[in-house]
């Protein structure tokens, strides 16, 4: 026979009750701070240096801005692609034909996205891009100028692609009304996964056998580019719900690839998943306290 | 300190196959843990006294290893006032209410067995291996780590039956019953990095990591797809 007080412990409604009164986890009286936002501050240590997210207030959102903002990371999204394939050709002469060709493959993406975006009266928003892209690029130029190759491999494989897969899958699903996007994004997809293919196939090679030290370049690299490309992500989640999207299922589809990725490149699921989940967890506490992200 | 009354309530009761919390646990004298050591072990009791309750209302049978878990902890740590006058206190005071709301058996082997029986099995699993936690705590981590390993095993068979029993689908159960504790859970992240992540060496990412890396195949066992799953943890983790 359980006790009263846990029997009430275990009924407690959610509606605040005095702090004097409210039943313990043990049963007993128990004077946990109640969470009102007054007396909250006592408890959560000051946030120094946050700053106010750059989303506008929700009431601003509307689908016009919702697409001209998404449709504006990704025209501009697939141009700093075409860039980082064309540095990555710099970097590796043996590879730099099949680079330059997926340089071009992304530059006619950002193509058929403007032309798409034209022909639906959608001007992609470069500033908005501009500024979620530019931590990004400042990456992908610090590893071009340390010669790096691994690393744009990893960070263009990794973030920058598994980020358009997830938000381009189930925006196709939901294009139609939108003439010739559904297309162009469809197009754009399935060649998206044949970088992707390149990507696991020469990371296999190239570290079979060694899951520590790709592990180690792994975390090197994505624990900025998530912070990069995840925090666009959560920075988006209003314009993706604004035009019918799911930002959690693009989240997860993100980690979800990632982690596949990771796996096909040799790396057991259980330590995929973990891996993956340490880089975003970081992320995630940021974007619950409304922080910048980059 | 006076005595529960919870701890007359949940007095070890005989059983048959469950396993049992050793006696070398039971014998640590709460004068032999430090302050913080004594935080770790009044937020586990919190939870540990709270699941054994659920357990014994809705599912009994996960409750017999549990029988000696809530009064071991209630005597080494059974004051709150530590978990009042640490940061943790509120984060940790909605995660306890918010796994208060199962009121049945689906809902509590989702929030209970499912979701914080795992979390705290991670944690007495890391607890137990890690070089800077005092050998006294290793050895309370080390014997309530089987207790949640067992529960943590049953449970899966558990919530088949009900999904079977109440036609509910496995996936709408477990996102029903589990979005307000995962939201609940990643809030106490920060507390824990900043109490217990220099002093143990106990990284709430790593927690994270490792519960999120045992539950997706676990949830894929009982027939939902991994990616509904990874969208429903990123969602409710990021509170969206």
């Amino acid at each position: 026979m359980i006790g009263d007080a846990a029997t009430i412990l275990l009924s407690e409604p959610k509606t605040p009750v005095s702090a004097d009164t409210t039943p313990s986890p043990g049963g007993r009286r128990m004077r946990w701070p109640r969470h009102t936002l007054d007396n909250l501050g006592a408890y959560v240590p000051a946030v120094t240096g946050a700053k106010a997210c750059h989303l506008p207030a929700r009431e601003e959102v509307s689908e016009q801005l919702s697409m001209e903002r998404l449709l504006g990371l990704a025209v501009f999204g697939e141009k700093v692609a075409a860039r980082t394939y064309a540095l990555m050709a710099d970097l590796r002469r043996e590879d730099a034909v099949l680079l330059r060709k997926f340089a071009q493959m992304e530059g006619k993406h950002a193509l058929w996205f403007s032309q798409a975006c034209a022909a639906n009266g959608i001007k992609p928003d470069r500033s908005f891009a501009d500024r979620e892209l530019g931590y990004l690029i400042e990456q992908v130029d610090a590893h071009h100028a340390a010669g790096d190759f691994d690393a744009l491999v990893v960070l263009q494989g990794f973030i920058v692609e598994c980020l358009a897969i997830s938000t381009y899958e189930p925006f196709i699903e939901i294009a139609s009304k939108y003439p010739g996007m559904q297309e162009v994004f469809a197009r754009a997809l399935e060649e998206e996964k044949i970088h992707v293919e390149w990507v696991t196939r020469y990371l296999r090679e190239r570290f079979a056998g060694r899951d520590a030290e790709f592990l180690a370049l792994v975390e090197r690299v994505n624990s900025q580019g998530v912070e990069c490309v995840g925090g666009t992500l959560m920075n988006i989640t209003e314009y993706l719900e604004c035009i019918g999207l799911s930002g959690a299922d693009c989240a997860g589809a993100m980690t979800d690839e990632y982690t596949k990725l990771l796996e096909r490149v040799g790396i057991s699921a259980r330590l995929a998943t973990r891996n993956v989940v340490s880089l975003f967890v970081p992320l995630i506490r940021k974007f619950r306290r409304r922080e910048q992200t980059k | 300190m006076s005595a529960s009354p919870l701890a007359a309530a949940f007095a070890p009761e005989p059983s048959s196959d469950a396993i049992q919390l050793p006696a070398i646990a039971r014998a640590i004298a709460p004068e032999a843990l430090d302050s913080d050591e004594v935080l770790l072990w009044t937020i586990m009791r919190a939870f540990e006294v709270q699941a054994s309750a659920q357990y014994r209302l809705h599912t009994p049978v996960l409750a017999q290893g549990k029988a000696e878990v809530g009064p071991t902890l209630l005597h080494l740590a059974g004051d709150d006032r530590p978990l009042d006058e640490s940061i943790l206190g509120p984060t940790m005071a909605e995660l306890v209410e918010s796994a208060a709301m199962a009121g049945d058996e689906g809902a509590v082997l989702v929030a209970q067995g499912l979701v914080l029986e795992r979390v705290r099995l991670i944690c007495y699993s890391t607890l137990a291996r890690l070089p800077e936690v005092p050998a006294s705590s290793r050895v309370i981590a080390g014997a309530l780590e089987p207790i949640s390993a067992e529960i943590v095993a049953r449970t899966p068979g558990l919530f088949a039956s009900v999904c079977a029993r109440t036609g509910y689908k496995p996936f709408s159960l477990f996102t029903e019953a589990s979005d307000d504790v995962l939201h609940k859970l990643d809030a106490v992240g920060e507390g824990v990095d900043e109490i217990f992540g220099e002093r143990f060496g106990l990284r709430f990412a790593d927690i994270v990591g490792d519960f999120v890396a045992d539950l997706v195949p676990a949830c894929v066992e009982l027939g939902m797809e991994r990616r509904k799953v990874m969208s429903h943890l990123a969602g409710a983790l990021m509170g969206i």
